[in-house]
């Protein structure tokens, strides 16, 4: 991770020196989303915005961001390079060997892309597959899971069709890969119980080696130092916890209240985000070991009453990546340098950012 | 969860004209004309309202065609035969307009909207839209509680024949058959037994395009099949002196697809809605006194629906959800002539509600009291006033959790309509009317909220009406305020219901009508322009304050003409819609594109020894616009139908 930070710094550095090439902004009659940039090479750095969107009105997006650059957000950069728009609840976005994998999850596919958001590969999942949540990636594979209560398993070369398919539990959420295991959390059937499990997979076979017990409706997790850190939703408070998990002895606890969280490798960051009524949140941030404030949100106070959608890192930089999903309006994204001062915000001009990523080339 | 199962718990169901020429209706404002008539009266309101021989001359399919005739009237319409449809008057919401058919209420106090989709066009004597206040005193509380009210009535009490056979088929596009029988029969000079039955069935499976981005592809819309069968007896007793009693079995059941919106990339569709519904309701009415009459209303309502979804993310593969309703309703209404300019009228009702579902383990009882007092003042020729206060006393009670809280709340109207020189009336009306949360917006699973208080509504209206030999003109400028809107709000990982939102209306409707003869041609033109702001006066600090609510355009109208010669009749309807937004956020990504449309249809009588048969072939947007309603939810493009109507 290091050696890419300096990586990126040098690119960055270079690149501030060379020349700016966006154009204005133009309307269109036909609600087509507004060219502001064109890029000139591969090698700007660029972050990825993925926005959910609402459910059934087919309006999740793909836009790019260029931190460098002026002018910089380019909103429904897919439906731009492939006439056509991504479809309905953008669910993840990784980047993994020079390309980008999405998942759709109204739309059901799972789709590769290139550095510009176009479109190499599409795989439309059966419906007895299920239709796809979170991804992952590792070692040439990428892991997808399915809410059919499986995890597919496709290799990067071709995603024309999966390799293999496991059961893991009923509506398995998020995904995240620690050494050579997959874990999986287990959110359950919500119309009949919920789960309570967090799934622990061999990656070497490919198979199911058994389940964590954690609390009920677990949807979130990462993997940070020993642990996990596993977001569930507490159907008794009502209230969002994060749960630390030791995946060797199997205990956990309840760490804090939380919405959101990212980690670097190095630290860990969480957020809370509480509806207070009246359309109104109540939204702290939080260093993992720190009791000091890691944001400056002077210029920013409406981000303490917003609420919380979106929570990445520039892996590259430690910029922060924080997405507020408007009340009905569209989400907006504000950028932290890493040592917590405000850079700059711009609109998304979609519902519901959900991830920033930036590309990376590995 | 699918957009689809929220949006049926969530919409879900069930849910005056008076002629000026012998043969042709013309759509005027009216007064019904109550027990006192006098024949010196002046007649003005604010009421539209059709008779069932002029739709049946009209190229409709449904009841919601017509609907959308009426000014004022914003019907849903989620597509096709099988599509729900829901009304809301003024922007008001679709909780706010009550429906009531042949005298009595209906209600559905699972999702607090009726899907009109179920009544069916060929069974209906008249319809009629009251916006503000009913001018018919004799109404049960809970009309005059509501902000406006549909009545829809299939009982001609009108019949002088001994028995009467009418047999309606229809046939069409989409493997649309519909075949429905109506017998009347004069079991004395006073009593008329009436049975009525309906079936009907539509494949959909219409073509539509879909526009994605700057790919454009031809789909089908799939999983739109309906299927429903109706069946009513009816008995009426009038005695044109003192006593009106009537009684009667409805029952209903339907079986239809549920396609959904459209997906992009995903066609998948196998959501289903079975639907029942049986009731029993009496009428009696009784003039004790000459300047003294009485009714009484009962009713008992069961009605259940039934959802399922076939989805591997379901256990089982499956889901289902089961709703069933029980309502018994009482009304006792008293209308008394005080002295002879003044008039006093009370109407008290009582219902009991209960349900029964799996959305829910609460079992909710609720037992609502309401009343009305209405007084009213006639001067001479030059105008009347009526006051009134609805007042509602709620408890509801549940098994475990919290329940809605005890309500107990009055709210005054006031009409005031004045006759400065003849034919011409000027009316004001000041309403203020609520509704109280619905079993699905206190008790649906993580979505409902028991914290919820009544949504208040205030109408205002000035409204002018000319009422001319052959032709008749209107229009009304309206001011409407609704306060704690009951919305659902993201508490990022869970909806609940919140009141949340104002709403502030502002608008104005025009009509218009003329009769005129050519040569042996009789002629009836009408138009329609409605101009309506409605927006969202939530927050000021918000982006969406004084944005454009969902689903209601600036501007809308409709023409329709009526051509007659001899048995000939031609008619021509058009329906337009300008540009509104699906979502709240008014910006041109969430803008539905405006439309027109347009039907017309042919129609001939021919008189078959002591029977008529009536052969009427219609086309049905015959310009094959492709549009939607509700968006991702296209409509039907081009359609033709053929109808025969056999009387005995």
């Amino acid at each position: 991770m290091t050696n890419k930070f300096l990586k990126f710094f040098s690119l960055s550095a270079l690149l501030l020196s060379t020349t700016a090439f966006f154009s204005s902004c133009e309307d269109n009659e036909d609600n087509e989303p507004g060219i502001i940039i064109d890029p000139v090479s591969d090698e700007i750095k660029k972050v990825f915005i993925l926005s959910e969107g609402n459910w059934g009105t087919n309006d999740a997006t793909l836009g790019i961001y260029y931190p460098n650059a002026e002018n910089n957000y380019q909103s429904d950069v897919y439906a731009l390079q492939n006439n056509e728009k991504l479809g309905d609840v953008g669910q993840d976005l990784i980047s993994y060997g020079g390309r980008l994998y999405l998942s759709v999850f109204g739309s059901s596919y799972l789709a590769k892309l290139d550095s510009e958001g176009k479109v190499v590969e599409k795989y439309f999942f059966k419906t007895e597959e299920g239709q796809p949540r979170y991804l992952a990636a590792k070692d040439g594979f990428i892991y997808v899971s399915l809410y059919s209560g499986q995890v597919a398993k496709f290799d990067t070369t071709s995603i024309s069709a999966p390799k293999a398919f496991l059961e893991v539990g009923p509506h398995p959420e998020e995904i995240c890969i620690k050494d050579n295991t997959l874990y999986a959390a287990i959110a359950g059937d919500y119309t009949v119980k919920y789960d309570n499990r967090i799934a622990v997979i061999e990656l070497s076979n490919f198979s199911l080696k058994e389940h964590i017990e954690v609390a009920e409706d677990p949807t979130n997790v990462i993997a940070f130092g020993d642990n996990l850190y596993v977001i569930h939703y507490n159907t008794t408070t009502w209230a969002q916890e994060i749960l630390e998990v030791n995946p060797k002895t199997k205990e956990y606890s309840v760490f804090a209240l939380g919405t959101k969280f990212v980690t670097d490798g190095i630290d860990f960051y969480y957020v809370n985000s509480t509806f207070v009524g009246d359309g109104v949140y109540q939204t702290e941030f939080y260093k993992k070991g720190s009791t000091e404030a890691f944001l400056d949100l002077t210029s920013t106070p409406e981000l303490k009453t917003a609420m919380i959608y979106l929570f990445n890192i520039d892996y590259s930089n430690g910029d922060f990546y924080i997405g507020t999903a408007g009340y009905k309006t569209f989400g907006e994204i504000y950028r932290f340098s890493r040592d917590g001062k405000f850079v700059e915000k711009f609109s998304t001009d979609s519902y519901y950012p959900n991830k920033a990523l930036l590309f990376e080339f590995n | 969860m699918p957009y689809s199962l929220i949006l049926v718990w969530l919409v879900v169901f069930c849910a005056d004209v008076s002629a000026q020429g012998s043969d042709t209706v013309i759509t005027k404002n009216l007064r019904e004309i109550d027990v006192f008539a006098d024949k010196d009266k002046k007649k003005s309101s604010i009421v539209q309202a059709l008779e069932g021989k002029f739709i049946c001359l009209m190229p409709v399919s449904e009841i919601s065609d017509v609907l959308k005739w009426f000014s004022g009237l914003n019907i849903k319409d989620y597509g096709g035969t099988g599509g729900l449809k829901t009304v809301s008057v003024r922007s008001l919401g679709a909780s706010h307009t009550a429906v009531e058919y042949d005298g009595v209420p209906v209600s559905n106090t699972l999702g607090g909207q009726i899907d009109i989709s179920r009544f069916q066009v060929s069974s209906i004597s008249e319809i009629n839209l009251c916006i503000g206040q009913t001018d018919n005193l004799l109404k049960p509380a809970k009309l005059f509680a509501a902000g406006a009210t549909l009545s829809i009535n299939s009982f001609d009490n009108v019949f002088n024949e001994p028995q009467k056979l009418k047999v309606n088929l229809k046939t069409g596009s989409l493997g649309y058959v519909f075949l429905g029988a109506d017998f009347l029969k004069k079991i004395s000079n006073r009593l008329i037994f009436k049975t009525d039955a309906a079936f009907l069935r539509s494949d959909g499976m219409y073509d539509f395009t879909l526009k994605n981005y700057k790919t454009v592809t031809k789909e089908k819309r799939r999983n739109t099949d309906v299927r429903s069968g109706k069946l009513e007896l009816s008995l009426s007793f009038n005695d044109s002196l003192k006593n009106n009693f009537d009684i009667k079995f409805y029952g209903y059941k339907s079986e239809r697809g549920l396609p959904g919106s459209v997906v992009f990339y995903n066609p998948y569709a196998k959501e289903r809605l079975k639907d029942a519904d049986f009731f029993l309701q009496t009428n009696y009415k009784r003039r004790i006194f000459s300047n003294l009459t009485t009714k009484l209303i009962a009713k008992y309502d069961y009605s259940n629906n039934y959802y399922t979804d076939k989805n591997v993310m379901y256990t089982g593969g499956k889901l289902k959800q089961n709703s069933t309703q029980n309502e018994l309703f009482f009304s006792w209404i008293n209308l008394w002539q005080v002295i002879s300019p003044m008039s006093f009228s009370m109407s008290v009702d009582e219902s009991f509600n209960t349900l029964e579902s799996d959305i829910t383990d609460r079992d909710p009882k609720r037992n609502t009291i309401q009343a009305v007092a209405n007084l009213r003042y006639r001067f001479k020729n030059l105008f009347i006033v009526t006051f009134g206060e609805v007042f509602t006393h709620l408890r509801e009670k549940t098994i475990s959790g919290g329940h809605f809280q005890d309500l107990d709340k009055g709210t005054p109207y006031m009409t005031l309509e004045v006759f400065p020189i003849k034919n011409f009336a000027v009316n004001l009306l000041y309403k203020n009317t609520y509704r109280v949360p619905t079993f699905n917006e206190l008790y649906y699973t993580t979505l409902g909220s028991t914290n919820l208080k009544p949504e208040d509504a205030k109408e205002f209206n000035l409204g002018l009406s000319y009422g001319g030999k052959s032709w008749n003109f209107s229009a009304d400028f309206y001011h409407n305020n609704v306060d704690n809107k009951i919305v659902a709000i993201p508490t990022l990982y869970i909806w609940k219901m919140s009141n949340y939102g104002k709403v502030k209306i502002l608008g104005a409707d025009f009509s218009a009508n003329k009769n005129f003869k050519l040569s042996e041609f009789d002629i009836d033109v009408f138009a329609k322009y409605s101009y309506q702001k409605a927006v969202d006066v939530t927050d000021k600090t918000s982006k969406l304050y004084n944005n454009q609510i969902p689903y209601t355009p600036l501007h809308s109208g409709n023409f329709y003409s009526v051509l007659k010669y001899q048995k000939y009749s031609l008619s021509f309807v058009s329906v337009f819609s300008g540009k509104r937004y699906f979502l709240e956020y008014n910006v041109p990504s969430n803008e539905i594109e405006k439309y027109a449309e347009f039907s017309a249809s042919l129609s001939r009588e021919f008189s078959v020894k002591n029977s008529s048969l009536f052969v009427k072939i219609s086309c049905i947007n015959f310009t094959d616009k492709q549009y939607d309603v509700i968006k991702f939810y296209p409509m039907p493009g081009r359609q033709f139908r053929i109808e025969f109507n056999f009387t005995l």
